[in-house]
This record gives structure tokens, sequence and C-alpha cells, in this order.
């Protein structure tokens, strides 16, 4: 794609998709990644629609626009989903994402002992 | 009713929120269990089970204190009228009676025959007095009087406060005369046939004559399939697994109906009803509701059943299998927990040493037991995993992103290789954290030689695509 948009956010990366693909389904918004034990969570605010595929989380942005923000679930209200607005960020500072849709992805770590690519949570 | 035979969008939609519903209802660890609700369900659960001796329902915290309730029970039923007068006096252990039973019957075969006769030829009376007065009555004393009923105390709080004097308040002859070591088989498997056998006649059928099987398949598959292998798979049969582990050959085997297991089929047909795709199911619905009064798990015995609270805290992989590196990764609210990585259950040890300090490279190198060394390589994380086994640089390269952030990352591997991971080395690759400034680090494959293929092995992008417009 030759305007591909690219970003990593800590364990989090994305990149713009063309479209949604069709046998997606439509979820309701949750958190990217949660980091169980650190009470962390990347989180897709604003002007968003989530989908999953096969375990993955695709979302479509729309034309207000959606903010990836990496927050402590203390810091996060139902009423958080629909705004743009920065909240408090744990770690990594927050990226503002135009119309548009995305692949997210957990960024893998190796397990020698299992020797898998396994995902990591922080 | 026409047959369902395609779902609509807002009916796919629905079935993912069913399924989360159930998921979430265990692991947002927010649910405990709702005693008044439970009572009344469970009593309707053996009615309709015809079982009519349902005298006393126990409620604890932990799935290990329901074990330790039904040893203490089974304690006192063998008792002869011990209920009436102060039996928790009397009560044996009910912690690891099988420990108690091998040790009593070895010992006593082995060592207790023999040195008693010998004591007995060979120690004259005011001998055997004196000793008798320092030693056994003393050790007693300090042993006995100090351990043990301290253990016991503490036993007995963990087990709940509710079940002594519950116990022996309520349950006495009842208890005695029906529970035995397998008493608890009929109910259990009259409790797995009813309720089987009339959900599948009665809901089944009606999802069956009502829903076609491409729609079947797919909520089979997002729904029953996906909350089992998440709660079922995953969380009870692990959890029981190292139950069973610490109680041993006392084990009372848990309610085949009636335990966190069940949310698969209960998420699928709740979602056909909540779709209005069948008809309702009054057993059902009551069954549903009973699942719905926060019960982790239950022993169901003729006339007594005990259940146990919901966990407080569960901690799982992104893959959703138990999993926590700092911590154990599931609790109750009595203190039981159990530690695993990526659903491996491991010794608690790991954890204790790893947070005082204590693992040392000698002590990993010399380890024997795999799944034990993985467990250490996990718990101590990568940085103290590569401190401790030390490492050299292989490679190092620039990235240059499309926001025109330069990134250093670093390929690092231990010297020496190990037999346990196919005599290879340990391989890392070291980042910079953009927005905290801190290093960190990712295992990956042992066999790369270049840092910038490592790092996009870890990624979704070939290394080409791996520089990003947004970085933090």
């Amino acid at each position: 794609m030759k305007n591909e948009l690219r970003g990593h956010q800590g364990d989090v990366q994305f990149k713009s998709i063309g479209s949604i693909p069709a046998n997606a389904k439509k979820v309701a918004n949750k958190p990217i990644a949660l980091g169980e034990h650190s009470g962390h969570m990347h989180v897709l605010t604003g002007d968003v629609q989530m989908f999953e595929i096969d375990g993955r989380i695709v979302c479509a942005v729309g034309s207000d626009g959606a903010r990836l923000q990496h927050v402590h679930e203390s810091n996060f209200t139902d009423a958080s989903w629909t705004k743009t607005d920065e909240l408090q960020k744990a770690d990594h500072n927050s990226h503002l994402l135009p119309e548009g849709n995305y692949e997210f992805f957990i960024q893998n770590s190796y397990n020698p002992y299992s020797k898998l690519l396994e995902q990591v949570i922080d | 009713m026409k047959k369902l035979e395609t779902l609509t969008p807002e009916q796919e939609q629905k079935m993912l929120g069913v399924r989360d519903f159930w998921k979430d209802y265990i692991f947002s660890c927010k649910n405990r269990t709702n005693r008044p609700a439970a009572a009344a369900a469970i009593s309707w659960l053996y009615k309709f089970c015809k079982q009519d001796g349902l005298k006393q329902i126990i409620f604890v915290d932990s799935p290990l204190a329901v074990q330790y309730a039904v040893s203490y029970l089974k304690e006192i039923a063998k008792l002869p009228g011990g209920e009436q007068s102060e039996p928790l006096a009397n009560v044996g252990d009910n912690v690891g009676d099988n420990v108690r039973a091998n040790v009593w019957a070895n010992v006593r075969a082995n060592v207790w025959d023999n040195v008693w006769d010998n004591v007995g030829d060979n120690v004259g009376a005011n001998v055997w007095d004196n000793v008798g007065d320092n030693v056994w009555d003393n050790v007693g004393a300090n042993v006995w009087d100090n351990v043990r009923a301290n253990v016991r105390a503490n036993v007995r709080a963990n087990v709940g406060d509710n079940v002594g004097d519950n116990v022996r308040a309520n349950v006495g002859d009842n208890v005695r005369a029906n529970v035995g070591d397998n008493v608890g088989d009929n109910v259990r498997d009259n409790v797995g046939d009813n309720v089987r056998a009339n959900v599948w006649d009665n809901v089944g059928a009606n999802v069956w004559d009502n829903v076609g099987a491409n729609v079947w398949d797919n909520v089979g598959d997002n729904v029953w399939d996906n909350v089992g292998a998440n709660v079922g798979d995953n969380v009870r049969a692990n959890v029981r697994a190292n139950v069973r582990a610490n109680v041993g050959a006392n084990y009372e085997p848990f309610a085949s109906y009636g335990n966190v297991s069940d949310y698969s089929w209960l998420a699928y047909f709740d979602y056909f009803l909540q779709i209005d795709a069948i008809q309702p199911n009054d057993d059902f619905i009551r069954y549903r509701d009973l699942m719905l009064c926060g019960i982790y798990d239950m022993v169901q015995l003729s006339n007594v059943c005990i259940v146990s609270d919901m966990p407080t805290k569960i901690i799982r992989n992104a893959a959703g299998r138990l999993h926590n590196p700092t911590g154990p990764a599931i609790e109750f609210a009595d203190g039981y927990c159990q530690y695993y990585i990526n659903g491996r259950a491991l010794p608690s040890w790991i954890w204790e040493k790893a947070a005082a300090n204590e693992i040392t490279r000698e002590m990993f190198l010399k380890e024997q037991n795999s799944e034990i060394k993985g467990g250490i390589y996990e718990v101590l994380g990568q940085k103290r995993m590569m401190d401790l086994l030390g490492s050299e640089e292989v490679d190092v390269r620039t990235i240059t992103h499309k926001n025109g952030d330069l990134e250093t990352v670093t390929l690092l591997k231990t010297k020496e290789t190990f037999e346990e991971i196919d005599n290879q080395p340990f391989a890392w690759v070291k980042m910079v954290c953009p927005s905290t400034g801190s290093q960190y680090l990712q295992g990956v494959e042992p066999h790369h030689t270049n840092a910038m293929e490592a790092m996009a092995s870890l990624s979704m992008f070939s290394v080409s695509e791996y520089s990003f417009d947004f970085r933090s």
C-alpha cells in the first residue's frame, strides 16, 4: 500500500489497511492489549469501530479520528471510549490516527523453551 | 418458528457479546458468590435431580477449601457420636490424610512395632516412666499442643468459619450417616445425567429444530469452543489438577455439572435464547441462573453441597493461558493461589527465590527440569537472564524511521550454548523505548545474525517495512 501508515506504541504495532475484511466481525470496543498485572492498557478512543478476524483486531476510524492511548485502567471510564481527549498516560505517548482502517498487532518475543513466538503484554 | 439459517450482522455482534459476557464473568474477578441466591438455586438443582436429602450447603473461598471441608466432614462422619461431644477436638488432621495414612502404615509396620517390642524387652518400668514424663509428655506438650493445635486452627480458618459451626449445629447425624467414600458419585452422576439429558432433550433439540447447521457451527466455534477453551481448558482443568496434587488420595472429585466449565454450553444456548431463536426452557434458565450466582466449583454429596467462591485474581497471557511471571496467576479469597507460566503450573519457589535474588547462575545451570528452567527464564525476565548468563554483542544496526527518529537495535547472544534449548545460545534484541528512554530486551530465535532481521521477526513487518510514522 503506497501511503501505508505504520506505528509502534510499546508492545503494540499497527498499520493502515485498505478496507475492513468482509468476514471480520464487529465487536464492542475494548482494549487492544491489556497488561493484566500492570493494569496498563493500549486503547483506541474516539470515532472508531472495532472488528475481530481470526483473533486479530482491525479498526475503522471515522472522520473525527481516534487516539491510541496507553493508560492505566483506573484512569479510564466508559465515557472515555468516544473521546479523543488525551488521558493521563501510563508510559507511552498517544497518537491521533486519521480516518482510515487499521490492523493492530502485539509484538512477540521468542521463548527458547516453548520454541514459539509469544505475544508480549507489558 | 422459522428455522434460523443465517445470522444478521447484529446477531453476529450479539454472539461475540454473549461470548465475552461469559468469559468476563470469571476473568473480570469481580463476581463473588451470592450465597442466598446460590443456596436457593442449589436446592432447586438437587430436587431437579431427584435428590431429596440436601441438608446443608457450605460456602468456602477456594477449591482447596472445598477439599478440606470434605475431609473435615468425613472425619466427623467417622466419629461414633462425635459431633455431640465436642467433635472438633477429636477430628484428625484434615490436611494431608493421604500422607498420614501412608506414614502411619509404614511407621507402624516398620518402626513402631519393632521399637516398641525392643523397649518393652529391655527397659525397666522406672526408666520407662521417667522417660515417659520427660520425653513423651514434654514433646507432646510442645509439639502436639503448640504446633498441631495451631496448624489445625489455621486449617480450620482456611476451610471457613462456617464449616465447623454449621457442621456441628446442623449436619451431625446426616453427615455421619450419609457421607462416605462413594456417596458423592450418586449425586454427581445423577446431577450430570439429569442436567445433561434434560438440557439436551429440551434445549438442544429446540436449537437443532430451529437453527440451521451453518449457524450451529458458527456459534459453536465462536461461543461454545471459545468460552470452553478459555474457561474450561485453561482455568478449571489446571486448577483442579493442582488441587488434586495438593490433596492427594483424599481428593473428592468435583461436580461434573455446576462449575465454570459449564459456561461454554450455557453461553451457547444462552445466545440462542437471547436472539429468540429457541423457546425459553425454565430448567435451562434456572440452571443458567444458578451458575450466575458466582459459583466456581462444587462437591455435591448426598446431604451436603460444598461450594467454592470465584477467584479474586486471574492473570493470563495473550493466548489465554494462566501466566504471571511476577506472582500467582490465580488466587482465591482465602489466599489459596497457584503459579503458572504459559499455562504450566510451576512451584512457587521460583518466584520466591527470584524476588529474593537467590537464583544463581550455578543453580540455573544445574537444574535438570527444563520446565523449571523455562519458568526461571520467564520469571527473571530477559534482562536478569542476560545478566545471569552473560552475553556478547553480535550485531548493531541503526534504523531511520519515517518520522525522522533514529533507533539503534542490538543483537546479543550468550557465549555458551545450552542443552535444553537444542544446544543453542540464548539470543535477544535490545531496543530503546522512545517514550521512557529505557532499554528493553526481547528474546529472538538463535539463528539470527542480523539485528534488523531479528527485530522484524517479532513483528508484522518485513525488514524493509520496519519504519514507523508513529513511535512511542
